[in-house]
């Protein structure tokens, strides 16, 4: 039975050139989600993504998540273990009606993509005067 | 609680919970699953005659958190990680990212000069290189013809 080659294997014996070649794989990357007062927090581990690779999207309250795995392929070396191989991280959130999408921000580093979504206005717990008349 | 998040009921995202549930399963039966056997970080390892290098997926990690130590022909790589929130008054919708210490060794394929191993740590990817010792680098022997 012949043993297919990694995308990365591939890449390093030079067998694909381009990016668009070796399409890859798709990871789901891990998330870890919390609240706060402010909103929510999103943390998307994306290791080998680097700043530009690394895309979010927000439409309809969909959120998407991707970003492009860079491996920088030693020249003169060979693959022997590939726990991780070529490709690609995406993964899509349904947001609530809660969230301001004009607000969400994300930052990207060492590989870590955090995503900040803050809540509306309206949404957040707020404090109530009563009058007394 | 407020739920702020939702899934999609159309069936692209039915196959994507079902691969995410797959992953989580992998993850939870540790070394039965993926093909890091379970084990964290997953790594890359590439030869030469005269090196090794070694790709560890180790995103978000702080490197002085992060000990690696050579012997022989043993490479070995271990830390702590705390990708938790800072904040006290954090709810946690969904918690997936590794927590706490982790470690894995390398067997390599020749002795090592462990005086002239480097590491860099790059988009969350810790690469180590190991050259080859001197000493156990093979040698050519001429032989006396008398």
């Amino acid at each position: 039975m012949t043993q297919e080659k990694t995308n990365l294997e591939k890449k390093t014996s030079g067998e694909v050139q381009s990016e668009a070649e070796a399409v890859g794989l798709t990871y789901v990357p891990a998330v870890d989600i919390y609240e706060n007062e402010h909103g929510l927090v999103m943390r998307v581990e994306m290791p080998g993504v680097d700043e530009g690779s690394a895309n979010v999207h927000i439409e309809k309250n969909l959120l998407s998540i991707e970003g492009k795995v860079h491996t920088e392929v030693p020249e003169g070396y060979s693959l022997v273990r590939a726990e991780n191989d070529a490709g690609a991280y995406r993964r899509a959130f349904q947001l609530s009606g809660e969230i301001d999408p004009a607000g969400v921000k994300a930052k990207m580093k060492n590989g870590v993509l955090q995503v900040l979504l803050p809540k509306r206005e309206e949404a957040k717990p707020r404090k109530i005067e009563i009058n007394v008349n | 609680m407020t739920v702020l998040l939702e899934r999609f009921g159309d069936p692209w995202s039915v196959l994507r919970e079902m691969e995410e549930m797959q992953s989580r399963m992998n993850r939870a039966f540790g070394q039965w699953g993926g093909p890091a056997g379970g084990r964290y970080p997953s790594i890359n390892v590439w030869t030469a005659s005269d090196g090794v290098i070694v790709d560890l997926a180790l995103p978000g990690v702080d490197p002085k958190a992060v000990d690696i130590s050579v012997e022989g022909d043993r490479l070995e790589v271990s830390g702590t990680r705390e990708p938790g929130a800072t904040e006290k008054d954090a709810r946690y919708h969904g918690k997936e990212c590794y927590e706490g210490e982790f470690a894995r060794a390398v067997h390599l394929p020749f002795r090592a000069e462990a005086g002239k191993v480097s590491a860099r740590y790059r988009n969350g990817v810790l690469r180590i290189s190991v050259p080859r010792a001197e000493a156990d680098k093979p040698k050519q022997v001429t032989i006396e013809v008398s």
